[in-house]
């Protein structure tokens, strides 16, 4: 029977070494492509998912640990990503509260084809994997994550929020205005064609 | 026919993150507006590309080298933990030397009968090393600024070394007097 995470967790705190290096077999590949997907950049999400689960490791003795660990894990890998984003771009960044900010974005929200095909119904099935890999790559750091906290996650806007302490709202927003950037950017690599 | 939902609420039906009472209105719509419906299905089409694009897997050796880092901090810790219990009971013992030298050295001067003013110290050693006491000033307080200094430089482990070399100077000392004060009487 596979231990669940508490278990692990739990064993880990009474002493037990494997316990951790199964928690950290269960979810280094995941925590990495999450990471991956904000950075784009290999070695620095190998870096990040080391020093998460480094950080978790420091972390858990003196935790009072009732969160579930996967999330609570993962929070630590994206919030390394956010600080490196931010000592990036010298300047606060990323899923500000978007009420205001949606104003101004009317036209991309308003952007859907009507009777348009698909940009993937013209794309060769063979061409396929290089349009979205260019297309997901192309997308600002921030969708990229959203995107996967929502889809490679299948985390609920709630949760989502919680994360990043915004509405449950808002976070749709998040991420309707990154999927249609998304539909945008695969277009562009298409030549153009949909719009 | 109701009128159109935004494509946010069309969006927020096709994520299926609508609260009851909305879910009832927007179903109730799209079932008589295809273009609504077509709108949800243009709607789902990213998330599915999303899903579908190929990404950059782990490096199969990186799991071990996360345990290995992760053995390494445990070691690291139970090393640090270890050395925080041992720089402990020799700050202790320290400390406990210092406070036993302190009162013997006052018993030997007493006994010495040097008189106590402010350069008693300063006598003290010059008599001992058998120097002029501006000699003795000066190398007391060379010794002093320079364990100063390293103390400001330096971490708790220099500082406690220096515990430490000052409480066995301390019971040198005191020797020292004791052996003295013994040639006195017997003088």
């Amino acid at each position: 029977v596979r231990p669940s995470d508490e278990d692990l967790v739990a064993r880990h705190l009474r002493g037990d070494p494997e316990a951790f290096a199964e928690l950290v077999a269960r979810y280094t590949s995941r925590l990495f492509h999450l990471i991956y997907r904000f950075t784009g950049d290999r070695a620095l999400a190998e870096d990040f998912t080391q020093e998460s689960f480094l950080r978790a490791y420091a972390s858990l003795p003196r935790s009072q640990f009732e969160r579930p660990f996967r999330p609570w894990l993962f929070q630590i890998g994206v919030n390394l990503c956010r600080d490196w984003a931010r000592r990036r771009a010298h300047q606060p960044l990323l899923f500000t509260d978007m009420q205001d900010e949606t104003e101004g974005n009317v036209s991309l929200i308003e952007s859907l084809p009507g009777d348009e095909p698909s940009p993937m119904d013209q794309v060769e099935t063979r061409e396929m994997a290089e349009a979205l890999r260019h297309a997901v790559g192309t997308l600002p750091p921030e969708d990229r994550l959203m995107l996967a906290l929502r889809y490679d996650e299948e985390m609920s806007y709630a949760e989502i929020g919680q994360w990043f302490r915004l509405a449950p709202a808002t976070v749709g927003t998040h991420i309707f205005r990154a999927k249609q950037r998304l539909r945008v950017s695969l277009s562009r690599f298409r030549g153009g064609g949909e719009g | 026919m109701s009128e159109h939902p935004d494509l946010l609420t069309l969006d927020a039906f096709s994520e299926g993150e609508m609260t009851p009472e909305e879910l009832r209105r927007t179903e109730a719509h799209l079932a008589v507006c295809p273009t609504c419906r077509r709108h949800v299905l243009h709607l789902r089409e990213p998330a599915d590309w999303f899903r579908r694009a190929p990404y950059e897997m782990a490096r199969v050796g990186l799991v071990n080298q996360i345990v290995e880092a992760v053995s390494e901090q445990r070691l690291a810790s139970r090393r640090a933990r270890r050395l925080g219990r041992a720089a402990s009971a020799a700050a202790l013992s320290g400390a406990a030397l210092l406070a036993v030298s302190w009162s013997e050295l006052g018993a030997a001067v007493t006994a010495a009968g040097v008189p106590v003013d402010a350069n008693t110290w300063n006598v003290t050693v010059a008599r001992l090393l058998e120097v002029p006491v501006d000699t003795a000033t000066g190398v007391l307080n060379g010794t002093l600024a320079w364990q100063a200094g390293l103390a400001e430089s330096a971490g708790a482990g220099l500082v406690l070394g220096m515990v430490l070399l000052t409480a066995a100077a301390f019971v040198g000392l005191t020797r020292l007097l004791q052996a003295g004060a013994s040639r006195g009487v017997s003088a």
